[in-house]
């Protein structure tokens, strides 16, 4: 960059940046901080006006607490599960889509691109109640009818989501597509034109040269889609039912709280007595502590890869 | 029969075997489109003029009726929460999305100068896609907690980090300024919702911050030649050559607080289903709220798109 204007105006200009960038910094950092620091916190220095964010008396007990009463283990188990298969299913079905409308002509290919912008557009929402029936009843063409005599119910099972992710309709998958595509398109013709011409078939060439050189974007569209998988409600919420993912193990520990407050729950964990729970600081406190714990895998996932995430957007192919 | 089959493929023209192979390609993502898309989408259509009825006896299953416009007659007339919560949506993107774009393309401009740890204030800026869960905004906001007793939520938002943020002193001063209180929250409202913006922007940035720097410096330099001041830069440049990455970010943040699980009324809408029961009101509900959808969308673009400066 060159610089222009005197020195003296550099130097304000600088000063203007420096102090909007930290102040717009510290409101993203400062809710992150809290929780972190919260998480650690014993539930006296709430009340110590001298503790800010480290806390002086060094507590795991909150952590402990929301561990035992969410069975975090066994959520985060189902979670990972759900999250892992499903961003390696989407990626692998919108690269090979992406791949199809970025090289090939065949018809109705426009009606077929139309989609899947209005799979982007479209609120998930609007497909719910038919998707719920589906996966409550499911059956692919007969099949499961004849085998067994009845449709298999799949809510409670990961099965709706490797469905949804493997056909390339998992959470904001049309986005994932038009990635591809616009990274494929920018792709030169002529090595893949070489490969064709020693031998190789379309799907070796696929396999072979256009997967490595699309790793950034597979990387980008790896990553986005463990983020959103991760802090999914929605689809959780909906096909899960009994199985426990992490936002319904939440929910179970919101109502145990609810439950302990009311004196009509027996306590699983044994050190409950120790918190005052007709203290709304308190609740908070350990309700901070349970989204600490479903929190801090993805915290710790971005700070590792946060320079793929970054560069992944710039170089997406959305821009130019 | 099997080289027969074999001659039969060979003859093919490259044309149709383009077509195969791009149907190969697209295999998984028809079947999905077919399967867990459009008769979804057919469906919740049939839905919406009609009434289920379960039958608790026999199980699953239940009777649809045919009910015409019925349910849209009921949203539009008689429903007393769903209009009220259609406006609250459309008032507030109507004032978060001019915010939102203008705010983005600030903080772009303001990442864009490299200088020691930019890596490090990008990441953080980053982290509001990474944070943006239901969960984690939920103890933000105490949203979700209908649970709690009106008391304890009061405490509780007293409380909250989020009120470090608010802008009371400045709303006092302002007040003893003899300011009309109008004004006043036009001033405070975008620094009350201060964190929710930048919470809502982190995409937007990136775009914007990817389009910053595709800007060739060559046009600078030329300009710098010709003796242009920053602020002629800023105009004759800079926005221009951003403004077609305007478009997709308005698009996106459109989508984004339109199909965003915590719009008041997609949470309507699924405690229709899910609550309620009522599956019929809950497509219509659905429907209604994406036609309109697509008509802001439309108006939107519309009046952008004209204006946008593509340099080929």
């Amino acid at each position: 960059m060159h610089k222009t204007g005197s020195p003296a105006r550099r130097f304000f200009s600088g000063l203007v940046r420096f102090v909007f960038l930290t102040g717009f910094a510290f409101v993203i950092l400062y809710p992150v901080v809290t929780l972190v620091s919260k998480a650690f916190m014993h539930q006296q220095d709430l009340y110590d006006n001298t503790v800010l964010w480290i806390p002086k008396h060094f507590t795991l007990e909150n952590i402990e607490f929301a561990w035992k009463s969410m069975d975090f283990p066994a959520a985060f188990k189902n979670s990972m599960l759900v999250v892992t298969a499903t961003a390696v299913l989407q990626t692998v079905a919108t690269m090979m889509a992406g791949y199809g409308f970025a090289r090939f002509n065949f018809p109705l290919k426009k009606v077929f691109f139309a989609m899947v912008l209005l799979s982007i557009v479209l609120p998930p929402q609007l497909m719910m109640i038919p998707q719920y029936m589906h996966f409550k009843n499911f059956d692919f063409l007969g099949i499961i009818q004849a085998v067994s005599g009845k449709p298999a119910n799949l809510l409670g099972s990961p099965w709706p989501f490797f469905i949804l992710s493997a056909t390339g309709f998992g959470i904001r998958n049309g986005l994932f597509i038009y990635l591809f595509r616009q990274a494929f398109r920018a792709m030169p013709k002529e090595t893949e034109e070489a490969a064709l011409v020693d031998g190789a078939n379309h799907f070796r060439v696929f396999t072979q040269i256009m997967v490595p050189n699309a790793m950034g974007i597979i990387a980008t569209v790896l990553l986005f889609s463990v983020v959103w998988q991760w802090n999914d409600t929605f689809y959780s919420g909906l096909f899960t039912g009994n199985t426990k993912m992490l936002p319904q193990a939440f929910d179970l520990f919101n109502s145990y709280l609810r439950d302990f407050t009311g004196g009509r729950a027996e306590s699983v964990v044994e050190n409950i007595s120790r918190y005052d729970l007709t203290d709304p600081n308190v609740l908070k406190l350990l309700r901070n502590s349970a989204v600490f714990l479903i929190m801090a895998p993805l915290l710790a996932f971005y700070a590792v890869l946060q320079r793929f995430f970054v560069e992944g957007i710039e170089r997406s192919g959305l821009v130019g | 029969m099997v080289s027969r089959l074999k001659n039969k493929r060979f003859h093919l023209s490259l044309a149709a075997k383009d077509r195969l192979r791009g149907y190969a390609f697209l295999a998984p993502w028809l079947i999905g489109l077919i399967m867990v898309f459009l008769v979804p989408l057919v469906q919740s259509i049939i839905y919406a003029f009609s009434r289920l009825d379960f039958q608790v006896s026999s199980g699953s299953s239940y009777s649809l009726t045919f009910i015409g416009w019925e349910n849209f007659r009921y949203i539009l007339l008689e429903d007393k929460d769903y209009p009220q919560y259609l406006v609250k949506v459309l008032g507030d993107l109507l004032y978060n999305v001019p915010v939102i774009l203008v705010f983005s393309f600030f903080v772009a401009l303001l990442l864009k100068k490299r200088t020691r740890g930019t890596a490090i204030v990008k990441a953080i800026y980053f982290l509001p896609v990474i944070l943006s869960s239901g969960i984690f905004l939920g103890l933000q906001n105490n949203f979700g907690q209908n649970s709690m007793s009106a008391l304890e939520q009061t405490m509780q938002s007293a409380s909250s980090s989020i009120s470090v943020l608010k802008s009371m002193n400045l709303e006092k001063y302002l007040v003893e300024m003899n300011i009309p209180q109008e004004y006043i929250a036009l001033l405070t409202g975008p620094i009350d919702r201060l964190y929710s913006m930048i919470l809502s922007s982190g995409v937007q940035i990136f775009i914007f911050l990817a389009a910053l720097n595709s800007i060739s410096p060559s046009l600078y330099e030329a300009a710098e030649v010709e003796g242009a001041t920053g602020w002629e830069n800023f105009w004759y440049i800079t926005f221009p050559m951003t403004m077609p990455m305007l478009l997709v970010n308005l698009i996106f943040t459109i989508i984004d607080s339109f199909t965003s699980v915590n719009n008041v009324v997609m949470e309507y809408v699924y405690d229709t289903a899910f609550v309620d029961l009522n599956f019929g009101l809950s497509s219509a509900m659905g429907w209604l709220y994406c036609l309109i959808l697509f008509a802001v969308m439309g108006i939107a673009v519309g009046l952008i798109s004209r204006r946008v400066f593509y340099y080929t």
